[in-house]
This record gives C-alpha cells, sequence and structure tokens, in this order.
C-alpha cells in the first residue's frame, strides 16, 4: 500500500501567498528612511552571502559605512 | 559619519554649479522610491549634460567637480559621502525622456528625482543592458501599483521593448 503524501490545502496556500503580498504591501509602504535601513541591511547580508560563496567581487561592491 | 542625506545633497551641488543640466536617481536605488527595496550596493544618476561643441560627451567635468571636494574616484565611480555613484550620460532619448519626467522627491529634506517607474522598467529592458537581474528588477516594478499602464505600454511600444 503506498501512502499519499501529504500536501498543504489550498485554503493553506492560499493563506500563504497573501501573507506574502500583505508582506511586500507593508514593505512598500515603508517610509524612504526606513528602507533604506532595510536596503543597508540586506547590504551586509548580501555581501557575506556572495563572500561565503566565493564570487569576487568590485571594490565598491560592499556594504555601505553610511547612516540612512 | 557619511549618510545618504548627504551624498544626496552634494550631487544636487552638481546641477547648482551648472555642470550637469539635470539628473535623477535610477538603476536598483530607485526602486526603494517605488517598491520595497533589494540589495545593491551603488547609486546609479542619470545626467543630462550641458550641451558641447564636440561630438563626444565627456564626464571630465563631474570627475573634477568630485576631486575638488576630496571625493576618490575609483574606475566608473566615485565615492561621495560612502556612497559609490555612477554618473551615466542620457544616452539615447529614452534615457532623455527618463531624466526628463523624473518626479521630485525629498529625502530629509533634500531635493532629489527619481526615474519614475514606467521608465526604470523600459531602462531595464533595454537589450544593449539587460540582463537577469534587470530583468528581474521590472517584473518586479511591473506588478506593482505604482505603475500607470497606460505610460508603460506607450513606452513600449515608442521604444519598441519586450518582457520576454
Amino acid at each position: 500500500m503506498t501512502e499519499t503524501p501529504t500536501r498543504p490545502s489550498d485554503e493553506l496556500l492560499a493563506r500563504l501567498y497573501e501573507g506574502k503580498r500583505d508582506l511586500h504591501a507593508a514593505q512598500r509602504a515603508l517610509s524612504l528612511p526606513e528602507k533604506l535601513q532595510q536596503l543597508l541591511d540586506l547590504q551586509k547580508i548580501t555581501y557575506e552571502i556572495l563572500r561565503s560563496r566565493g564570487v569576487e567581487l568590485e571594490p565598491w561592491e560592499k556594504p555601505w559605512d553610511i547612516e540612512p | 559619519m557619511a549618510s545618504f542625506e548627504n551624498a544626496l545633497r552634494a550631487v544636487n551641488e552638481l546641477k547648482d554649479a551648472g555642470i550637469i543640466e539635470d539628473c535623477a536617481v535610477a538603476g536598483a536605488m530607485a526602486l526603494v522610491f517605488w517598491i520595497e527595496p533589494i540589495p545593491t550596493f551603488d547609486l546609479d544618476v542619470l545626467v543630462l549634460l550641458p550641451p558641447t561643441a564636440g561630438p563626444h560627451v565627456s564626464l571630465d567635468p563631474i570627475y573634477r567637480w568630485a576631486a575638488d571636494r576630496g571625493y576618490v574616484a575609483e574606475h566608473e565611480h566615485i565615492y561621495i559621502e560612502g556612497v559609490p555613484v555612477q554618473f551615466l550620460p542620457s544616452f539615447d532619448a529614452l534615457a532623455e525622456e527618463a531624466i526628463r519626467t523624473a518626479v521630485d522627491r525629498q529625502y530629509f529634506g533634500v531635493d532629489l528625482r527619481v526615474v519614475r517607474p514606467e521608465y526604470l522598467i523600459a531602462l531595464f529592458l533595454l537589450p544593449s543592458a539587460r540582463t537577469v537581474k534587470r530583468r528581474e528588477r521590472a517584473a518586479a516594478l511591473r506588478d506593482s501599483p505604482s505603475i500607470d499602464r497606460e505610460v508603460l505600454d506607450d513606452l513600449m511600444t515608442r521604444f519598441k521593448l519586450t518582457f520576454s
């Protein structure tokens, strides 16, 4: 007898996608300084990921040492 | 400490000094003004340069301005108040229109102009500069509520651009 793999319901998937849409909408609505702070945080994360993958980066491809 | 606000203020000096005619924030940084931020490491500024006698534009006046203020230029970037800035002279009719139609914004009281999202999409989709990353940025913008569909359709038709 083969077991049927458990799958999320259509309702659960719809809720998850709706949550994602809401998150994007909330992020779009942030103020510019908040978005810039997010960008600075993303730069740090991206930089570390790229470095850990051994990606050769240009000298300017690094997090900005600035205030938002 | 360096700040984004001071970087924008410095860029505005170029216009005040008559070194450039007009400018607008473009590239990935401009997305911050329209959708959620995505990672980028430089600030693209599209610039309209004053007319010259010769056939080619030169960025030398911008580099001289930067040197006078102690901003370091490295390859195609100038480090302004901690931000690597790339000045991109308007290269065709689309870029020129993108600058002329840019919208006025303020960041902590500093005026700046930002390329409209429909024009950003068009610039991202230019065959000469098209990469997977730029196509993804165009798609992210296309799905945002800030897009004026009529303006976008007009640009796509006039400049013969496609998403595929």
